[in-house]
C-alpha cells in the first residue's frame, strides 16, 4: 500500500464531506440558529484542514491506484466519515459523548439509521438535515460519487468503485467506470426527486419530504420525528415510502436497463423475483399475525408491508412499534434483517442473490450425497455462477455469522441482554437500525456503553463495505510495501 | 466513441488500455480468466461469450460501435467475428490475421476483405517498424504515417555523399519521388524548388518503408553495414526480405534446421545460419560482433534480451529487439538495448489511426526546425474535382503528397478523392488551422 497515494485520495474524499456540510450550515444561517451554524462552520473548517493536510502530505497523486491502495482509501475514508460526520453534533452540543457522536455519524453514512438521540424532535433543523444527508450520500456511496465527479482515475477508479459498491457480482453499466458511477448517481438523484415530489403531493411539508426522501432512497432510517413515519399518520405517505424503500432495495442496474428500454431484463431478474417472493411471504405472515391489532385487512396489510419492507430493505423506518407484534412475526423480521436487499442496491445485509446462491449450493451438496458422480452447475437464472464466486459467497456468509457471533458475545459481556445484543449486532451489521427489545423501534442506542457503540460502529462499516474490504485492511499483507 | 475488442489476451488488454482514452471500450472473450485480467487492468466493460455468435455481438451492441477489433489468437475467429460485426452494422471492423498467405499484397493491412474494413498483419507491421528503427540509426529523425504503411525520414547529407550535386527529385526509388522536401538551415523547402542537394542538407523522404530505406542507404553509402537477425520466423523472414533489397550483407540466425532450409530457398541473397543466438561461442565463431546492427526477433522475450545483450557485448554497434510483453520494454532500454517494439504497440498505433471521424490523423515534429509534418484525411468531396495543390491550406503550409492506405505516395498534382490522405508540412501548432480548413471544405462540398 502506498500511504501517500492513500492520503492524497482520502484528502480529496474528506474535502467532499466538508462541501456536504455547506447545506446544513446554510440552513442554520437561514434559521438564525447560531449554535448550529457555529457547529457546522467549525466542523467544516476542521474537515477542510485535515483534507488539506492529507493532500499536502500525500503530494501529487500518482496515476496508478492499486487494489491495496483502494482498500486503504475506502477504509480510511469511512473512518474519517465517522469522525468528521460526528463533529458537528459535538460542537453544536446535540450529542455530548465522542463515541455516541461517532456512532451517530457512522450510522448515518452507512445508512443504518440507529440513533443515540432520544428526542429527535428537539434537534435543530440543520442537524436533522445533516443526518438525512449522510444517509443519502452514504447510500450510493461517497467513493462512488468521488469516482463519478473527479477526473479520470482509470483502472484505479474501478478498484475504488468495487470496494464500496455492494453485491457479489458488480456489473458495469457503461464501459467506463466513471460513467457507470455517474449513471448510478443520476438514477439515484432522479428517484430521490421523484420521491420528494410524491411526498409533497401526499401532504408532507417540503422540508420533511426532502429529508424522508433522502433517508428512504439511501435505505437509512433517520427521521426528523421521534415517532418516525408513524408521526404523520398519513397512509398515502406510508405507501409512498414503502414503495420507495422497495425501489431502493432493488439493483440500480435494473433501472438503468429500463432507461435503455430493457424492460424484460427487469422482470426476468432472478434475484428480484426471489426477493419479491420472500417479501410477499413475510408481509403475508406478518399481516395475518397482526390482525388482532388491526382488524381492518387494509390497515393490517399496510402496517405489515411497511414494517417488513423497512426491515428487508434495511431502512429501519417504522409506523408502529413492532415489539408489540407476536413472537413469530418478530422472529421472521429478525431473520429478514440478515438477508437485507438486492446486490447493487443501497440496502445492506447478506443480499438476496447470496442467500439464493447459498440455498442452491446447499441443495446441490445434498443432491451430490445421493448422486456423487453427477456434476451440477450453480445457476442464477440463465447465468452459471462460477465455483470461485459460489465459494466466495459461502466464505462471506460464514464470516458474516462469525462477526455476528463474536460481536454479540462482546455486547452480552458488557451487560446487554441476549436478545438486545444479538438484534443490535445484526441490525448494525445489516444496516437496518432498530433491533428488538432494548434497541427496538421506539428505543435508541444511547444506553449502550462507549466501547459497545464503537464495536457497533465497526459492525456498521463492516456491513456497509461487505466485510472483506474492511477486514483486508487489518491484514499485514495489505500494509506491506 | 465506442470500441468493441474481441479477445482479452495480452494484445486485447494492451489495446484496451491504449484506446480507453479515445473511446468507451467493451472486451469480449470466451475465457473468464482472460476477462478477470481485463477487469483488473482496463477501464472497460467485459462480456463473456463467443464472438463468432451473433447473439454475443448483439449483446455487445456492435451495431453502435465505431470500431470492432478482433484480436484473438485465431485468424479464423478474427475474420469471422469482424465480418459478422461489419454485417451487423459496425462502422468499422478490423481483424488481425497473422498468416501471410491470407494476403494478396505485401502491405501490412488490406482493406475490404469480406466486408471487413481492414485486415492487419501484425508480423508485417512489426517488421516495417523494425526496418524504420534500423534505418533511423542513420537519420536525424524517422516517423511513420498512414497507419505504418508509409515511412518518413530526415536524412542529413554527409560531406562525401553521392547525393551531393544531384537534384533532390532525382533521388528516386521504384520510379517514385521519395525526397519531398529539403531542410536547409531551419527552412523547409519543397524538393522541386531546390536545384541540387548540398552538404548538411536534411532530406525529408517519404514513401513506402523500403523506398525510404533505399534513399537513406544511398545517401549514406559509405556507412553500409552488416545486419544480423536473430530468429527467422515470420518477422525475421520479412525483415530479411526488405533488408536484402539494399543491404549487401544480411544474416539470419535460426535455431530450427527445417526453417533455415526453407529460408535459404526463399532468400538467396541472405546468409542463413543454423545455430543458437544465445550461444556466445557460436556468435563469436560467426563474427557477429562485426555487425553494425542486430535485431532479435524470436518468439521468446528471454532469448531476444539475451541475444541483444550478447551482441552488444561482442561489439555490435546498435541492437534492437522485439518485445512480446510490452511491460518489458523499459528493462531492455535500461540494459542498453537501442530500441524495442512489440506487436501490441504497432497495432494500437494503427488502430488509433483507423478510428473514424478524425481529420488530423497524425503528426510528427521535424527536429532542427520549427515545422511539423501532419497527416490529414480529406473529407468527402462529392462531385468536386480537386488536386492536392488546390486544397484550401492555411498560409505557410506545404503539401508534400497524397497517400493511399496501401502506402503508395502520389504527386501533389493528381486528382484526389474524399477519404484519401494528404501529407502537409508547416509551422508547428498549425493543426487547428488545418482542421478548420478541412471543415470548411467539408461544408462547401456538402452544400
Amino acid at each position: 500500500m502506498n500511504l501517500r497515494t492513500v492520503a492524497a485520495l482520502t484528502g480529496l474524499l474528506v474535502a467532499l464531506v466538508a462541501v456536504m456540510m455547506l447545506a446544513p450550515l446554510m440552513l442554520a444561517l437561514y434559521d438564525g440558529d447560531n449554535n448550529a451554524a457555529f457547529g457546522y462552520a467549525t466542523a467544516m473548517a476542521a474537515t477542510t484542514l485535515v483534507s488539506v493536510s492529507l493532500r499536502r502530505w500525500g503530494g501529487p497523486q500518482s496515476a496508478d491506484i492499486h487494489r491495496k491502495d483502494a482498500l486503504g482509501v475506502v477504509a480510511l475514508t469511512w473512518l474519517c466519515l465517522g469522525i468528521f460526520g460526528g463533529l458537528p453534533f459535538l460542537v453544536e452540543g446535540s450529542i455530548s459523548n465522542v463515541a455516541a457522536a461517532v456512532f451517530e455519524a457512522v450510522s448515518g453514512f452507512t445508512t443504518t439509521g440507529a440513533t443515540v438521540v432520544a428526542d429527535v424532535d428537539a434537534l435543530s433543523r440543520a442537524t436533522n438535515l445533516w443526518r438525512c444527508q449522510m444517509h443519502w450520500f452514504g447510500g450510493m456511496g461517497i467513493v462512488v460519487l468521488f469516482v463519478a465527479v473527479f477526473p479520470q482515475l482509470g483502472v484505479g477508479a474501478k478498484h475504488l468503485f468495487r470496494t464500496e459498491v455492494p453485491g457479489p457480482i458488480t456489473e458495469g453499466l457503461r464501459p467506463r467506470i466513471k460513467q457507470t458511477a455517474l449513471a448510478l448517481w443520476w438514477i439515484y438523484a432522479g428517484l430521490t426527486v421523484l420521491a420528494t415530489v410524491m411526498l409533497i403531493v401526499a401532504g408532507l411539508p417540503i422540508y420533511d419530504a426532502i429529508l424522508h426522501a433522502m433517508s428512504t432512497l439511501g435505505t437509512g432510517g433517520f427521521s426528523s420525528r421521534s415517532a418516525s413515519i408513524g408521526a404523520y399518520n398519513n397512509p398515502a405517505v406510508e405507501w409512498i415510502i414503502a414503495l420507495f424503500m422497495l425501489v431502493a432495495g432493488l439493483n440500480f442496474g435494473l433501472y438503468y436497463g429500463i432507461l435503455r428500454g430493457r424492460w424484460r431484463d427487469f422482470f426476468r431478474n432472478y434475484e428480484l423475483r426471489f426477493y419479491l417472493l420472500i417479501n410477499v411471504a413475510i408481509i403475508g405472515v406478518v399481516a395475518l399475525s397482526i390482525m388482532h391489532l388491526h382488524p381492518a385487512p387494509g390497515d393490517s396489510l399496510r402496517h405489515a408491508a411497511f414494517q417488513t419492507l423497512a426491515v428487508t430493505t434495511t431502512t429501519g423506518f417504522m409506523t408502529e412499534d413492532f415489539e408489540r407484534y407476536p413472537d413469530a412475526a418478530r422472529y421472521l423480521l429478525l431473520l429478514a434483517m440478515f438477508m437485507g436487499g438486492c446486490a447493487g442496491s443501497t440496502a445492506g445485509g447478506i443480499k438476496a442473490s447470496r442467500v439464493y446462491v447459498l440455498f442452491k449450493v446447499a441443495l446441490g451438496e445434498l443432491r451430490s450425497l445421493v448422486n456423487p458422480n453427477v456434476v451440477r452447475s450453480v445457476r442464477l437464472g440463465s447465468t452459471t455462477i462460477p465455483t470461485s464466486i459460489a465459494w466466495g459467497i459461502v466464505v462471506f456468509v460464514t464470516t458474516y455469522f462469525l462477526i455476528f457471533a463474536v460481536c454479540s458475545l462482546a455486547l452480552v459481556a458488557q451487560g446487554l441482554d441476549l436478545i438486545t445484543a444479538m438484534s443490535a449486532v445484526v441490525a448494525c451489521l445489516s444496516s437496518v437500525g432498530p433491533g428488538l427489545a432494548d434497541v427496538g423501534p421506539t428505543q435508541n442506542y444511547g444506553f449502550v456503553p462507549g466501547s459497545g457503540k464503537l464495536l457497533l460502529s465497526f459492525c456498521m462499516i463492516a456491513g456497509r463495505l461487505e466485510i472483506f474490504a474492511l477486514l483486508a485492511v487489518f491484514s499485514p499483507e495489505c500494509w506491506r510495501r | 466513441m465506442k470500441i468493441v475488442i474481441i479477445g482479452g489476451g495480452g494484445v486485447g488488454r494492451y489495446l484496451g488500455t491504449a484506446l480507453t482514452e479515445d473511446a468507451e471500450v467493451v472486451v469480449i472473450d470466451r475465457d473468464p480468466a482472460n476477462l478477470a485480467e481485463v477487469e483488473d487492468s482496463v477501464d472497460a466493460l467485459t462480456l463473456r461469450g463467443d464472438a463468432t455468435h451473433r447473439s454475443t455481438l448483439r449483446q455487445a451492441e456492435v451495431h453502435k460501435a465505431d470500431l470492432v477489433v478482433a484480436v484473438t489468437g485465431s485468424d479464423t475467429v478474427n475474420v469471422a467475428a469482424a465480418a459478422l460485426a461489419a454485417d451487423m452494422g459496425a462502422l468499422r471492423s478490423v481483424a488481425r490475421v497473422d498468416d501471410p498467405g491470407f494476403y494478396e499484397t505485401k502491405a501490412a493491412h488490406e482493406s475490404q476483405v469480406l466486408g471487413i474494413h481492414a485486415v492487419l498483419c501484425a508480423s508485417r507491421l512489426v517488421a516495417a517498424e523494425l526496418l524504420r528503427m534500423l534505418t533511423g540509426s542513420d537519420c536525424r529523425h524517422t516517423f511513420s504515417m498512414v497507419g505504418g504503411a508509409l515511412h518518413g525520414a530526415i536524412v542529413d547529407v554527409p560531406a562525401d555523399s553521392p547525393a551531393i550535386g544531384q537534384p533532390p527529385q532525382r533521388l528516386r526509388t521504384d520510379g517514385s519521388e521519395t525526397v519531398r522536401a529539403v531542410i536547409r538551415g531551419s527552412r523547409v523547402r519543397a524538393a522541386a524548388d531546390v536545384s541540387e542537394v548540398d552538404e548538411g542538407d536534411g532530406l525529408l523522404t517519404l514513401g513506402p518503408p523500403i523506398n525510404v530505406a533505399r534513399v537513406v542507404h544511398y545517401v549514406h553509402e559509405r556507412h553500409a553495414n552488416r545486419v544480423v537477425l536473430i530468429g527467422g520466423g515470420d518477422i525475421g523472414g520479412q525483415l530479411a526480405t526488405s533488408l536484402s533489397q539494399f543491404e549487401s550483407d544480411v544474416r539470419v540466425v535460426e535455431l530450427d534446421r527445417a526453417r533455415c532450409e526453407s529460408l535459404a530457398a526463399e532468400l538467396p541473397k541472405v546468409r542463413i545460419i543454423h545455430g543458437n543466438g544465445t550461444n556466445l561461442a557460436f556468435l563469436r565463431d560467426e563474427r557477429i560482433g562485426d555487425s553494425g546492427s542486430m535485431c532479435a526477433v524470436t518468439r521468446s522475450d528471454e532469448v531476444n534480451l539475451m541475444a541483444s545483450l550478447l551482441g552488444r557485448e561482442l561489439g555490435v554497434r546498435r541492437t534492437f529487439a522485439l518485445v512480446h510483453r510490452p511491460g518489458y520494454a523499459s528493462v531492455y532500454n535500461h540494459l542498453g538495448i537501442h530500441g524495442t517494439t512489440s506487436a501490441h504497440e504497432v497495432m494500437a498505433r494503427t488502430l488509433r489511426w483507423l478510428l473514424p471521424g478524425r481529420r488530423v490523423l497524425g503528426h510528427s515534429a521535424l527536429p532542427g526546425t520549427d515545422h511539423e509534418i501532419v497527416e490529414l484525411r480529406v473529407p468527402p468531396l462529392r462531385k468536386r474535382r480537386l488536386t492536392a495543390r488546390d486544397l484550401p491550406m492555411p498560409p505557410g503550409m506545404l503539401v508534400l503528397g497524397v497517400a493511399r492506405e496501401s502506402g503508395e505516395l502520389l504527386r501533389t498534382d493528381v486528382e484526389i478523392e474524399g477519404g484519401e490522405h494528404v501529407l502537409v508540412v508547416g509551422r508547428a501548432g498549425g493543426q487547428r488551422a488545418l482542421d478548420r480548413a478541412l471543415s470548411r471544405l467539408a461544408r462547401e462540398a456538402s452544400d
